[in-house]
């Protein structure tokens, strides 16, 4: 037990450095990808690491040692109190008029406590889990004609334009296992983030000082969940199951407020302050998903799933919809194998391995049409601990993204995260050792 | 085992997320991408406001003891009439050794610099002698020098050269007399009382203005002996009287007329307000001002020269401090740029203090030019002069909409 507090100190440790670091605003992991500028950012999918072990969502996947957020239903299985913490290094590379370019960012991902009510039938679960995240640095060079300008010649300028932030999710859940086979859930949440943009224009010119703009962008709403799953023990033959899961998050209205500010002379002044935009009327779109799992035998389990998000229908602070948007759908599909089930004492028997791949048709539609779809590969490996139910995990992830048709962009996304995963029998007093 | 218990395994996993955490900053590369995905959601924008609230004020200039004196009258076609009258007094120090002989001979030797007016004919001067004592100090361009109707010298000036203009014995004598006494301050109070100076004014038929270095200028006294040195004394006084006929009034082609001597100056004045400007957020603001070359061009013959100055210095005061322009230094100075005749200042500081900082009523004042005892007027594009209206030319930013 001194260890697990000494573990979950450490951890909190880190986790609050980096959102501290986050919520200041402070770019010092600048870097994303470059289509993460449109909108709210680019959207978020993490919902689990044994789900992103699989390239899925994990509607229909549940594992009783490590957290999930994918369905709320999901909670009502829950034997032990289990708390999770995601950090991810994602790495984009992609290639600009010939010259390789190679971006990298950091961020923690959810922060996830699930503790049973009554075990396996009520859970509960309180989060904070990123939806969005924008972060980018683009650079164009322009030319201001000698009419324009006082040093007689065409006068060259640079813009910078980059952005961070993005929308994260507090949320609170309650799953009930209804019947033996069916659970519910339902998670009210708040959504609340700010956007922020920023344009630094130098010119090649010393009569001319570097200005920029920043906007900032605050959101808040609050969203509705609702999961259900379903399964079914030996379904098709001895010591096999069958699950299926679906959950819908409604539209969530955000109340919105702008500000635009430069820094002049070392100190920020107001450009234009919230009262200047008014009020805004961004709308974060509807999500669902759906999915099924089948174990096989109690070491193997195969996955497939979907998510749709209803991008077409996102408005932004004017409350006009984005031309740049489209619905997205993203399908995965990836199996499990647990090894630590088995006996076994060799190196590799101790180890839980995932795989998958998933299809990402992603919520942006640029010029012509053109989707910045996502082809990725995964992979994941769960350390088990041989005496408590936590674990460590780490995920690996290899994506194609976006295309470099119409002067567009493709990027290639590396991804790794790890996870601590502290899972006890919480409030009961062991009497065996 | 293999597995993630023991203490030195849990110690070993933290450590290495730690550390991750603080080389990933080091590790970062330069965060640029671009293309045609960059957002270019600012836009760089090059507006252009006129000011047209630019009068001409008037403020006291002095014309003591500046680099050069100038004499003449000049007929100008763009400017009309300029006479000036150079106020010159040589100075009366004296070694032990000095002596003036009674044989010796005086003269006043300068160069002349700067001719404004015809260059083809010759133009007659009198160098006359001053009747009342005056202060160069506090001499200004347009105080009235008491002449009186001795005339001490008369000579002809065509084009730049050197002159050496002989002064006459009963003045020489009259000097001569102050020279020798032994007390400094004697001599001094008798020179300024008995000798308070010569003018060189314009006789009939000069249609030319000239400029004398001061610096180089002497009085130049041979003794003609042998056992005795010639004596050369610089000046210790002189300053300059100017009568004109310029105004301060828009002429018809809606310019105003400035002379370099500080007399009159230009008050600009524009809200500095991001409501006129349309922001406040520049890279640059630049306030431009055209000479009029247009109307300074008109009727000038071939064989006519006005000197021009190259620089214009721009102040910033109070109204009630105008007086003081003569005693603090311009916050800015700008040289002309000869494609288009402009004065260019940089107002992007000092517009960011006035709509960011604290608030002030003081002006800015442009003088053309430098006071430098020369005569030398210059045109300016006003508010109703549309070729050369005076301007703001803002480079600024604004977000997209």
């Amino acid at each position: 037990m001194k260890q697990i507090v000494i573990t979950a100190a450490i951890i909190s440790g880190f986790l609050f450095g980096t959102m501290v670091s986050e919520s200041e605003g402070n770019d010092i992991w600048k870097g994303g990808s470059i289509y993460s500028q449109y909108g709210l950012g680019t959207p978020h999918d993490f919902r689990s690491m044994y789900a992103d072990g699989m390239g899925i969502h994990g509607t229909a996947v549940y594992d009783r040692r490590i957290p999930g957020l994918a369905n709320p239903a999901s909670w009502s299985r829950t034997v032990f109190t289990n708390i999770n913490g995601v950090f991810e290094i994602n790495n984009f590379e992609s290639t600009i008029e010939g010259n390789p370019v190679t971006t990298s960012q950091f961020q923690a991902g959810p922060i996830q406590l699930v503790f049973p009510v009554k075990r396996d039938r009520i859970g509960i679960s309180f989060s904070i889990s990123p939806l969005t995240s924008a972060r980018y640095t683009t650079i164009s060079e322009n030319l201001l004609d000698p009419g324009q300008n006082h040093t007689r010649e065409d006068l060259s300028y640079f813009i910078l334009n980059s952005g961070s932030g993005g929308m994260n999710k507090i949320e609170a859940g309650i799953g009930v296992r209804l019947t033996s086979a069916i659970s519910v859930g339902y998670a009210p949440s708040l959504l609340l983030g700010v956007i922020h943009r920023e344009q630094n224009v130098e010119f090649d010119h010393a009569d001319y000082r570097p200005v920029n703009l920043r906007e900032s962008t605050s959101h808040y709403g609050f969203g509705n969940r609702f999961g259900i799953y379903i399964d079914t023990q030996s379904a098709f033959r001895q010591n096999d199951r069958l699950a299926a899961g679906a959950t819908v998050s409604l539209p969530v209205n955000l109340h919105s407020e702008r500000r635009l500010e430069s820094r002049i002379n070392g100190s920020d002044e107001t450009i234009n302050p919230a009262s200047y935009y008014g009020d805004g009327q961004a709308t974060y779109p509807l999500e669902a998903s759906a999915g099924f799992s089948y174990n096989l035998n109690p070491y193997l389990m195969i996955s497939a799933d979907a998510l749709y998000q209803n991008w077409d229908e996102y408005t932004n602070f004017e409350g006009e919809s984005d031309p740049f948007f489209t619905d997205r759908m993203k399908i995965g599909l990836g199996s499990q194998y647990v090894a630590a089930r088995r006996d076994g004492n060799t190196f590799f028997s101790r180890f839980i391995y995932r795989m998958g791949v998933s299809y990402d048709t992603g919520s942006l539609k640029m010029d012509d049409n053109n989707t910045i779809d996502t082809f990725s590969l995964n992979a994941g490996i769960g350390i088990p601990s041989s005496r408590t139910n936590s674990s460590i995990n780490i995920n690996a992830e290899y994506g194609f993204r976006g295309t470099d048709s119409g002067d567009l962009i493709s990027e290639r996304v590396f991804a790794l995260k790890v996870s601590f995963n502290l899972s006890e029998l919480m409030f009961i007093q062991r009497r065996l050792q | 085992m293999y597995t993630f218990d023991g203490r030195f395994t849990r110690l070993t996993f933290s450590l290495i997320l730690l550390l991750a955490v603080w080389f990933l900053p080091a590790c970062d590369d330069t965060p640029v991408v671009g293309g045609n995905l960059s957002p270019d959601d600012v836009n760089v924008d090059a507006d252009t406001l006129f000011v047209d609230n630019i009068s001409v004020v008037s403020s006291p200039s002095f014309s003591g003891n500046r680099p050069f004196v100038t004499a003449g009258y000049v007929n100008d076609p763009v400017f009309g009439e300029l006479e000036a009258t150079a106020m010159i007094r040589p100075s009366i120090s004296r070694q032990q050794e000095d002596f003036i002989s009674d044989d010796a001979q005086a003269f006043i030797g300068f160069e002349v610099d700067h001719i404004y007016g015809s260059t083809s004919e010759s133009a007659e001067f009198q160098i006359v002698e001053i009747d009342r004592r005056w202060r160069s100090t506090t001499w200004r361009y347009d105080s009235i020098p008491a002449l009186s109707d001795r005339v001490v010298a008369d000579f002809t000036v065509t084009d730049t050269d050197s002159l050496n203009i002989q002064l006459p014995d009963e003045w020489l004598d009259k000097y001569r007399e102050i020279f020798h006494n032994t007390s400094s301050s004697e001599r001094d109070s008798l020179y300024r009382s008995d000798m308070p100076g010569l003018a060189i004014i314009p006789a009939g038929g000069s249609d030319k203005l000239f400029s004398i270095g001061m610096v180089d200028a002497r009085l130049i006294i041979n003794n003609h002996d042998e056992d005795l040195d010639d004596l050369e004394k610089s000046f210790s006084s002189w300053a300059v009287s100017v009568q004109t006929e310029i105004d301060a009034d828009q002429d018809e082609e809606g310019s105003v007329t400035l002379l370099n001597t500080m007399g009159a100056m230009l008050e600009i004045d524009f809200p500095v307000t991001e409501e006129f400007l349309g922001t406040s957020n520049f890279s640059r603001l630049e306030l431009v001002i055209y000479e009029d070359t247009l109307s300074m061009d008109t009727d000038i013959h071939g064989d006519f020269v006005r000197p021009r100055s190259q620089t214009s210095r721009l102040y910033y005061l109070e109204p009630e401090d105008l007086n003081l322009a003569v005693a603090v230094d311009p916050v800015l100075q700008a040289n002309r740029r000869s494609e288009d005749s402009s004065h260019r200042y940089n107002l992007t500081n000092f517009a960011t203090d006035r709509i960011h900082g604290s608030s002030s009523t003081r002006k800015l004042y442009l003088a053309y030019g430098f006071n430098d005892g020369r005569v030398i007027p210059m045109k300016f594009g006003a508010a109703d002069n549309p070729e050369f209206r005076p301007r703001l030319l803002i480079t600024s930013i604004s977000q997209q909409q």
